[in-house]
């Protein structure tokens, strides 16, 4: 599974870092909402540069809510504060399409509008948009559509089984950008129903032969790997790391400014005061980041007297570039041979990351809310219900999925 | 006109051609008699209740004959019963030989080697007829017929056969067979209907083969119970060992799923997987 960069607030530099350590090899994809066009093809031409792919997300999920000062900046952007159709449609498209010629893409994602419900509105709108597609001259980009879904949709297996059977007949469709909404706004999620519909959307598209990219993602959704799912995408933030309609409204990412370290093998994030608490009592190696992780940007934490006095050589886009290192570390290595072995792989880690953070636990050592035991059953049901829906057809296809 | 099913002189009458009629069953849609024709040899004769929509029996024959296998019994001759009878619609077809899946379920669960030669001829036929975009509807051992040395299977009545780029000829009601249709075709679904309604009715069928029943009939007592078992309850797997792999079992798992966007998505992807389990056995 491969591991894309979900493009936010104040990514530029950090994008640049990584794309040097990674020599390009990834995807970025960019935010309208974050930069003006200008911005926007500059940040572009540069991670070209350095040979990585760029994707625009356009954003349009509700074009009411989702239009930020930036976006307006753009001339794709509707200028009614609804989804456009018709003769709007295609401009916005034709628009778009120039909008990609420009930053260097070479495939483009069609926008798409948050789906509250599998109607014959959404239905109708979904033909709309792949018939304009249709007829514009897309100048050789290969279009991925956006495929947006609301937790009203993602709790309603019925409306899950009437959303893959409605794709099943879209056979032009090859490529999807898939948004899940979490319910609340949660960055981590208990749902095991939402969890395993979720997973259940991504296996029953990757078996139709649907390339998935999954956007907005934090490592829960490293399970996608079991689901078959080409890529997930992640950034800094935590409103690049779920899908958030109401983050959209903010200015920047900023609101809550805390640093964080990221503990990839137990999925847990801590802030310095954990860390802290685990050297008192001798454990601060369990929190370690083992060197196949492939990052150092934490070593500091590990070196010196107290983890939190070496704050100043842990800075902020080190927290996050530690994050998306391990991330696409982990990405990458979720997917093995066969299903049985990733699906048990999954389940493996999440045992082993729910015996050391109990044992932790007893310690005083946690990541609070963003601390994974309390995710860890909900998280395993969801897999355990993708092996039991669809195990024997991604075995018997895993080869060709993946 | 005679009483139904039709007497031999009136038959005679109405079929010079043929002699030796012998009344061999009747269903709702239709009277079968065997006969012999003076050129074709022995033919099974289908002569139709009186009014009964020509599309429909249009759509019989096209589909027939445009499968055109082995396993699907061809059609001789087809017409109108003469006057005053000429709205009786009437279809002479190839005479097989042999004895329904049902008839042989009688005796008990089949053999891992029978069950996997009627796989593979019905996965052929649906295969054929998936690349026509026709659906047969109603695959279940009464319409599986089976040759007397066992070497082949033979699927029958394509009278309600959809063909998916057509008008559908039902209405508010979807003729199929409960216990052995899917929750599309029991919730008139029509829109859903596809070859994985096929791959569920055959799953359902294949299941019975190897368990000698079938779990959503199985000591139901009534048919919104066997309805609601259907709707609620995806097959359990069958029983592995006597030749019965686990690989049997997952495919007949997967043609199975309740939901036909969990099911196995082609025939061709179907046949293919029953092969390699044929070549293994």
């Amino acid at each position: 599974m491969k591991f894309y960069l979900q493009y936010g607030y104040g990514m530029g530099d950090l994008t640049k870092a990584l794309l040097d350590r990674w020599s390009g090899d990834t995807t970025i994809v960019l935010s309208p909402r974050d930069q003006v066009p200008t911005s926007l093809i500059t940040s572009a031409k540069a991670f070209n540069k350095k040979h990585a792919e760029v994707l625009i997300d356009p954003q349009m999920y509700s074009v009411a809510i989702t239009k930020n000062g930036k976006n307006r900046d753009y001339d794709y952007w509707p200028t009614k504060a609804t989804f456009p159709t018709g003769a709007q449609l295609a401009s916005s498209i034709d628009e778009l399409v120039d909008l990609n010629i420009s930053a260097g893409a070479s495939r483009i994602i069609i926008p798409g509008e948050l789906a509250t419900a599998i109607d014959a509105n959404w239905k109708r709108q979904q033909t709309e948009v792949r018939t304009a597609v249709d007829a514009a001259d897309l100048a050789d980009l290969t279009p991925i559509y956006t495929l947006a879904i609301a937790p009203e949709v993602l709790s309603n297996k019925a409306a899950v089984n009437s959303l893959l059977s409605e794709i099943d007949a879209w056979k032009e469709v090859r490529s999807i950008y898939l948004i899940l909404k979490q319910p609340g706004n949660e960055y981590l999620l208990d749902n095991a129903n939402i969890l395993a519909n979720s997973l259940d959307i991504v296996a029953g598209l990757r078996l139709q032969g649907i390339e998935v990219i999954v956007g907005y993602c934090n490592h829960q959704k490293l399970i996608m790997a079991a689901a078959g799912a080409n890529a997930i995408c992640s950034g800094t933030w935590l409103n690049v790391r779920g899908f958030c309609l109401e983050k959209f409204k903010e200015n920047d990412g900023m609101a809550q400014r805390s640093k964080w370290y990221y503990a990839p093998h137990l999925l847990t994030e801590f802030k310095m005061d954990a860390l802290d608490v685990a050297h008192t009592h001798g454990h601060l190696n369990a929190l370690a980041t083992l060197a196949g992780y492939g990052s150092d940007f934490a070593n500091a934490l590990f070196k010196g007297p107290q983890p939190s006095l070496a704050d100043s050589q842990y800075d902020e886009p080190k927290s996050f570039k530690h994050y998306l290192q391990c991330m696409k570390t982990q990405a990458t290595a979720a997917v093995l041979p066969t299903f049985k072995q990733t699906f048990d792989q999954l389940q493996d880690n999440l045992t082993f990351a729910e015996t050391q953070l109990k044992a932790l636990h007893r310690f005083g050592v946690s990541g609070q809310q963003r601390d994974f035991l309390q995710y860890i059953p909900a998280t395993r049901d969801a897999l355990n219900s993708l092996n039991a829906l669809r195990g024997t057809m991604l075995s018997r296809k895993w080869g060709s999925i993946t | 006109m005679s009483a139904w099913p039709h007497s031999e002189d009136f038959l005679q009458q109405c079929f010079p051609a043929l002699s030796k009629f012998s009344f061999v069953a009747q269903g709702g849609q239709k009277a079968v008699y065997s006969a012999e024709h003076n050129e074709a040899g022995q033919i099974a004769l289908k002569v139709l209740p009186p009014n009964q929509t020509p599309e429909r029996f249009d759509r019989e024959i096209d589909a027939i004959r445009s499968i055109a296998l082995k396993q699907v019994p061809q059609v001789v001759a087809f017409g109108a019963l003469p006057p005053p009878f000429e709205n009786h619609l009437w279809m002479m077809e190839q005479w097989i030989p042999g004895y329904t899946l049902r008839d042989r379920l009688i005796a008990g669960p089949l053999t891992s080697d029978l069950i996997l030669k009627i796989a593979t001829d019905m996965l052929e036929v649906l295969a054929v007829a998936e690349s026509k975009r026709i659906v047969h509807r109603d695959i279940k051992p009464e319409n599986i017929l089976i040759l007397p040395d066992e070497s082949h299977s033979m699927l029958i009545d394509f009278g309600i056969a959809r063909h998916l780029d057509r008008t559908s000829l039902t209405g508010v009601f979807m003729p199929c067979t409960i216990g052995y249709a899917p929750i599309e075709q029991l919730n008139v679904l029509k829109a859903e209907i596809d070859v994985r309604s096929d791959l569920f009715s055959l799953g359902v069928t294949l299941y019975e083969c190897c368990e000698g029943i079938n779990p959503f009939i199985e000591n139901a007592t009534s048919q919104q119970e066997v309805v609601d078992r259907i709707n609620s309850n995806s097959l359990p797997r069958i029983s592995t060992g006597n030749g019965k792999s686990e690989e049997l079992a997952d495919l007949i798992f997967c043609m199975t799923r309740t939901e036909r966007v969990h099911r196995i998505r082609t025939a061709i992807e179907a046949l293919v997987w029953v092969k390699e389990i044929s070549k293994k056995v």
